[in-house]
């Protein structure tokens, strides 16, 4: 598939940066208050044209319960729609393919891997998100070519594999040091437990 | 771990009985002296006092105010408290870490939390203690249990001194004055063994008030005489024991005039409870405590089960499966104050039911129902009907030297006796002395198997740890 020529890069990534405190907050989880992230994404994707977005799939967006792992899904979900409710959009994005890219595995995927405020502090990070949104819906930014856009978007990805990389690096050698330190706190209660129970304990004052 | 040594056998100067006090004042210090040099004292062997600071005295009133006011009606589910006890616990936990992942909603996923065991303190026990727990505080119990886990229990002197507000709660649902002065004996802890430790002391839980570890076994005072004479002399208002030591007590005509007995460590039939009330004119009360849990039930006065004592904990019980219910399951605690043992969904091997349903008698705490208690045990020396009898605590005190996780000590309808036991591994030991100290004590050879699987075989670890076919025929 060709793609059509999209908006400039930097209006959408600015989009990001400039991303309300509302759409960072916390999600609506169960009982607890938040932003509605179906409602959110429902009103969006009927902004773009779509006349009856995915009811069960938007009614997932509020889950009963979330860990942290899955309200980072949830905010990441908002924040790619901040990117789609961008002026451009309506009237020359396909509403379906929006839908797709946030129902897909990329939000997940992404989410998995950053949380939420780093597509909105990291230029980098902007950049890939506003990338895979323009891939998705079928549009290089404005003055570059397929290809261009495409090594851009790899080389977008290869930067973060890396640091992917090193904060797994960064992850192992803290839990490394946590262990020894642990093992060395472990040896120190084995002693101290020998040295006290050659003494007296304290009076009780029952029996057990 | 190796096998830890035993505090040796010594007679305590009254100089080391003061040191262990620290706050006691002077007429404390006299108490401990009169309990400490009467003409009918028995022969003391063991140094102890409460080893309370001033700081830790405060705070034990604290504790004492905090349970008068914070006990109340529960729910199945955690409170607020107990969930933030358990959030800060598991993170600062070795064990907890590597069991629980950090962004583990407990609060939403209560149920689905891991259990602990014995089985944890027996072999694991350096990983249960936080990382922010003061070492230098530590104190060592030992304890059999229930379950036949050999235990050495890491506590902390403050975290003991708690069961005395804990105590007299129970004792005031009773009726029983629970203010003292420096100048009264409050409480004699009655033991009935070969060997065990004893010692005169005052608790400052007690306002100072003189406290006493005494041995019934009759080898350790100059009479049976001097016996009676020193309990008749000091009256103290309150005596904790077993009830295989006070049956004992009741046969050798011991009184005190104490206004309640507190029995522990063991379940006491209808019967016994009843004719000690008769002899002694006053409350029976039965109590449930554990090493590692501390007390968590004293016997409704009007014989509604258990009552749930402490406020900073949380009871629940566990099906076979690990899974919570509302039927009979296995009692189950959170929360407490030991620093050295956070009790984070902790099975106690015992078993019973919760009713959550207003009592009669005015606690409002819950209730433990058809708790399964442990029942008492003895064994006949010599494995014939007429021998003496050897109480199983004694059995437990040899076998406490030795580095086994699990135990259980049978002896047959004919007198045999046999140990099957799981040994820690890697510890280095001589099952040829334990034989030997085993057949010193009861006048027979007894039979050890080692059996690797022991506790293994069932979801609770459950094992009866001492029993007796002779007994029960």
């Amino acid at each position: 598939m060709s793609s059509s020529e999209g908006p400039l890069l930097q209006q959408l990534t600015r989009r990001l940066a400039e991303t309300p405190a509302d759409m960072l907050a916390e999600p609506a989880v169960g009982n607890k208050a938040g932003v509605e992230t179906g409602s959110v994404a429902g009103d969006v994707l009927r902004g773009l044209g779509l006349l009856n977005p995915d009811a069960r799939w938007l009614a997932g967006l509020h889950p009963e319960k979330a860990d942290k792992n899955q309200r980072n899904f949830l905010r990441v979900m908002l924040v790619a729609n901040w990117l789609l409710a961008d002026p451009w959009f309506p009237g020359k994005a396909n509403p379906a393919e929006a839908q797709n890219w946030l129902y897909g595995s990329s939000i997940a995927e992404l989410a998995a891997l950053t949380t939420a405020d780093v597509f909105v502090k990291d230029d980098d990070r902007r950049e890939e998100l506003v990338r895979l949104c323009l891939k998705a819906l079928g549009f290089v930014p404005q003055g570059e070519k397929e290809v261009q856009a495409q090594d851009r978007l790899e080389s977008i990805s290869s930067v973060e594999r890396q640091r992917v990389v090193a904060a797994s690096r960064k992850i192992q050698d803290a839990a490394r040091k946590r262990r020894a330190e642990e093992e060395e706190r472990a040896r120190k209660v084995r002693e101290e437990m020998q040295r006290k129970a050659a003494e007296a304990a304290a009076a009780k004052g029952t029996r057990e | 771990m190796d096998v830890a040594p035993s505090p040796v056998p010594q007679s305590p100067t009254l100089e080391q009985l003061y040191e262990l006090s620290p706050t006691a004042n002077a007429t404390s210090r006299a108490t401990i002296a009169a309990l400490y040099s009467h003409t009918s004292a028995p022969r003391w062997n063991h140094p102890a006092g409460d080893r309370l600071t001033f700081e830790d005295v405060e705070r034990l009133q604290e504790f004492a105010l905090e349970l008068a006011h914070g006990r109340g009606a529960r729910a199945v589910q955690p409170d607020e408290k107990i969930l933030a006890w358990a959030e800060k616990r598991i993170a600062e936990t070795p064990l907890f870490r590597r069991n629980i992942a950090s962004d583990f909603d407990i609060a939403c996923r209560w149920d689905e939390l891991p259990t602990t065991s014995r089985e944890d303190v027996a072999s694991r026990t350096e990983w249960l203690v936080p990382d922010d727990a003061p070492l230098e505080r530590m104190i060592i119990y030992r304890t059999a249990g229930t379950t036949g886990h050999a235990l050495l229990v890491s506590h902390d002197a403050l975290a003991v001194a708690c069961y005395v507000p804990l105590l007299n709660s129970a004792l005031e649902r009773y009726g029983v004055d629970t203010r003292f002065t420096p100048e009264d004996t409050a409480c004699f802890l009655v033991g009935s063994q070969r060997r065990t430790v004893t010692y005169p002391t005052a608790l400052a839980g007690w306002n100072g008030a003189g406290f006493a570890k005494l041995n019934l076994f009759t080898d350790e005072w100059s009479s049976t005489q001097a016996r009676q004479d020193y309990f008749a002399h000091f009256a103290p208002r309150v005596l904790t024991g077993d009830p295989l030591s006070f049956a004992d007590m009741l046969e050798a005509g011991i009184n005190s005039g104490s206004k309640a007995l507190v029995t522990t460590a063991v379940a006491m039939s209808g019967n016994l409870k009843q004719r000690l009330e008769a002899a002694y004119d006053c409350p029976v009360i039965d109590w449930y405590s554990l090493t590692e849990t501390g007390p968590l039930g004293y016997a409704c006065p009007l014989g509604h089960g258990y009552h749930w004592l402490p406020h900073d904990v949380h009871l629940e019980t566990l099906d076979e499966a690990g899974q919570p219910t509302t039927g009979r399951g296995e009692i189950t605690v959170t929360g407490g104050r030991n620093p050295f043992i956070p009790l984070l969904r902790y099975r106690t091997g015992d078993w019973g039911r919760i009713d959550y349903a207003v009592c009669p008698c005015g606690d409002p705490m819950p209730r433990l129902i058809d708790l399964e208690g442990r029942a008492p045990v003895r064994f006949r020396a010599g494995g014939t009907k007429l021998g003496d009898w050897i109480s199983a605590q004694d059995v437990a005190t040899v076998l406490r030297r030795y580095p086994l996780v699990q135990h259980q000590f049978e002896q047959s309808h004919n007198g045999a006796c046999t140990l099957t036991y799981r040994a820690l591994a890697r510890a280095p030991w001589s099952c040829i002395d334990l034989e030997a100290e085993l057949r010193a004590l009861l006048g027979q050879p007894v039979v050890l198997v080692e059996d690797a699987e022991l506790g293994r075989r069932t979801a609770s670890d459950k094992v009866i740890p001492f029993r007796s076919k002779m007994i029960e025929e």
